[in-house]
């Protein structure tokens, strides 16, 4: 079952969100070690870095996980493209995927 | 995450230019998204579509380019790093994002560059780290299983 575009967007989300939250972390706790609290005292700043690039980060991650589609209709480089000696590399079907494909075309004649 | 096996990328030379062009259209996709919401919400009243439009027109084609820059580079490091280096575990990434963020900061000046590079470095450091935890998490869910092959015979002609 293909996951939906929203249910992909979701999954990127969740996982920006976390991204976000541990890069705001470390990035919050390095301008606080260098620049200081400032007027809201330590924890305010800490939290308010660490929202909004958990934010941004989500945001990015959601569209981004939305037009990496890994399904079939995906846009590839055209094989033909590929040095000759890549294209052995290129599996554009799983071998599982080929069997049964041609498990299906033996059924059928 | 392990990338060996993964055939829905492109091999090595060739996942530099996917990733480009994805990097592109996420760059500007988003920060279509982003600089509509700001350009609108920045305009007077009455002339929220204008303001949204413009923005968004002047700035999210900018986004997307420094996207672009960054994932190109990006992944054309990770390629060099798996030519070089005959393997392919995080360290991978986390080195190209390190070198990365150092070249493209690199007219800055050493320190500039330093710091860039080690945010590049901590940033996909981060992204590998979670995305074990992820696998680690979703492992039990879903083990790998033996795929049943079917008995087939061998296509005629060979």
């Amino acid at each position: 079952m293909e996951p939906s575009k929203f249910e992909r967007a979701k999954v990127g989300a969740m996982m920006g969100g976390a991204v976000g939250l541990c890069i705001g972390f470390v990035i919050g706790g390095y301008s606080l070690m260098r620049y200081g609290p400032g007027q809201r005292g330590y924890v305010d700043t800490l939290a308010r870095t660490m929202v909004s690039t958990t934010a941004t980060f989500s945001f990015f991650m959601a569209v981004g996980s939305v037009i990496r589609a890994d399904d079939e209709g995906r846009a590839k480089i055209p094989i033909e493209w590929y040095h000759e000696k890549d294209r052995a590399r290129a599996f554009r079907t799983p071998p599982v995927v080929i069997l049964q494909q041609l498990q299906q075309q033996q059924q059928q004649q | 995450m392990t990338r060996a096996s993964d055939h829905s990328r492109d091999p090595c030379p060739y996942v530099i230019f996917s990733d480009l062009g994805a990097s592109f259209a996420m760059g500007a996709i988003g920060g279509g998204i982003w600089y509509g919401i700001k350009g609108a919400k920045n305009s007077p009243r009455g002339e929220g579509l204008q303001g949204a439009v413009t923005s968004l027109k002047a700035r999210s084609p900018v986004l997307g380019g420094n996207f672009a820059v960054w994932g190109g580079l990006f992944s054309t490091f990770d390629c060099a790093m798996k030519g070089i280096r005959q393997k392919e575990d995080p360290w991978n990434s986390i080195a190209s994002g390190f070198l990365t963020g150092g070249v493209l900061a690199a007219r800055g000046g050493p320190k500039v560059a330093l710091s860039s590079a080690a945010f590049g470095g901590i940033f996909l450091a981060v992204i590998e780290g979670l995305s074990i935890v992820v696998s680690r998490a979703f492992a039990d869910q879903n083990r790998p299983v033996m795929p049943q092959l079917p008995e087939v015979a061998p296509p005629a002609g060979h």
